[in-house]
């Protein structure tokens, strides 16, 4: 972090020190045309070189924060599984002990609170795994494809379209397969969820430039659900912010799934469509070199 | 005769109401005669004394480790055939998958399943 800082400050030095001269160069008139042409051309590497330093200051502050979950939630975790464990053991002695149909329903209502609060601490510790993709170069709509098997029968029951629009000739990506099906799988289960009367999911994917002109794969999924409030937008990534608290959500998965984007190098946005419904777009780059160098870049 | 049939498990863990608790429901469900303590070290001298079928163990307690108590039962020619089982608390399936290698041949069983689930797997090893 130190070194992060000392070379944020230079290159403001920098910056300022190349602003200045250019500032001066465009007084000075057209014989130093040259000059100035070359001197914009340093002033854009470096204002693109600070940006990425930038990026890459707030990916660390993320990291350290998510290390300090990571301690702090496998503790959380074990304390809590533990008095959960002696109250199931509880219910459990109970169920066989009271077999009044009344306060069966009550234990069976007791047991299920205890495996929702069982599955929250296994969702926090999800969340903050300082797990590293393992990261293969695969075809990203094979990837797709395999997520889309799992869960077709399940949404053809909920009478859910699934239209797949891949462009020709995708290239190959550096990514962890396991951890992109858990993303598609996460999407998907939201795009449906937001469809309680049935609808249509599309998943496109595409070859693009990102904004820094680097080569990326667009994957944008879109459902015909109800959309998205600004609200939900704004905090629709934060942990445990939920819009599905009375289906069981526990407000971790779409933080889950920014997680893995984010550890792949890559982007995640969601947007309203202008006809209705909801478009998750994500971005990945396309070459393992943008994943690993990251900060040294 | 009947007590001939019944598996003896020795139960470890240091919380006494999840032990009392455990040991109620096996024992009211299935064959089984379950022994418990709380207190690691007592490990040893119950299971030379009792010989039980499978000792449940607890990881993480703060007196001594699940892991240590089991190298030390397998270190010693009067318990090193007890089956061992591992109790975790530990939130998922990763953590189980991660601590293959530590149980070696031990197996490992999560506290938040249900007493049927538990039986089942018990079932399965000692059958």
């Amino acid at each position: 972090m130190k070194d992060i800082n000392k070379t944020k400050e230079q290159l403001i030095t920098e910056l300022a020190a190349l602003r200045r001269q250019n500032a001066e160069l465009k007084k000075a008139g057209s014989e130093h045309q040259q000059e100035k042409e070359s001197d914009q051309q340093a002033l854009l590497e470096i204002e693109k070189r600070y940006e990425r330093l930038l990026s890459a200051e707030s990916r660390l502050i993320q990291d350290e924060k998510m290390a300090s979950l990571g301690v702090l939630s496998a503790g959380v975790a074990h304390e809590i599984k533990n008095p959960l464990a002696i109250i199931l053991q509880g219910i459990e002695l109970l169920e066989i002990s009271l077999l009044k149909e009344d306060v069966g329903d009550v234990l069976a209502m007791m047991k299920d609170a205890v495996f929702r609060a069982s599955k929250i601490t296994k969702d926090l510790l999800t969340f903050s795994r300082e797990s590293a993709p393992a990261l293969e170069e695969i075809d990203l709509a094979m990837v797709i494809d395999e997520t889309l098997s799992f869960v077709d029968h399940i949404f053809s029951l909920k009478q859910i379209r699934i239209a797949r629009d891949f462009s020709h000739g995708l290239p190959m990506v550096k990514v962890d397969p396991n951890q992109m099906k858990q993303v598609f799988i996460n999407l998907l289960t939201n795009a449906a969820e937001a469809m309680p009367e049935g609808g249509a999911i599309t998943i496109a994917a595409e070859s693009a430039k990102n904004i820094h002109n680097r080569k990326i794969v667009r994957i944008v999924i879109t459902d015909t659900g109800h959309g998205i409030s600004d609200e939900d937008k704004q905090r629709i990534f934060d942990p445990f912010y939920t819009t599905r608290k009375k289906s069981g959500g526990t407000g971790l998965g779409l933080s889950v799934v920014k997680g893995i984007i984010q550890k792949h190098k890559g982007d995640i946005k969601i947007e309203n469509k202008p006809g209705g419904g909801t478009g998750v777009i994500i971005e990945l780059p396309c070459h393992v070199n943008e994943i690993k160098e990251g900060v040294a870049e | 005769m009947q007590e001939k049939h019944l598996k003896k498990i020795l139960l470890v863990d240091d919380e006494t109401n999840f032990c009392t608790l455990l040991k109620l429901n096996l024992e009211k469900r299935g064959p089984f005669e379950v022994l418990t303590t709380t207190n690691p070290n007592d490990v040893m001298k119950l299971a030379k004394e009792n010989k039980p079928d499978l000792i449940l163990l607890d990881i993480l307690m703060p007196e001594m480790d699940g892991m240590t108590v089991a190298a030390a039962l397998k270190g010693n020619k009067d318990t090193k055939d007890i089956v061992i089982a591992f109790l975790t608390a530990l939130a998922n399936e990763e953590d189980v998958r991660d601590m293959k290698g530590i149980a070696g041949d031990n197996f490992i069983f999560s506290k938040l399943g249900t007493t049927e689930e538990l039986m089942i797997s018990i079932s399965r090893i000692l059958i």
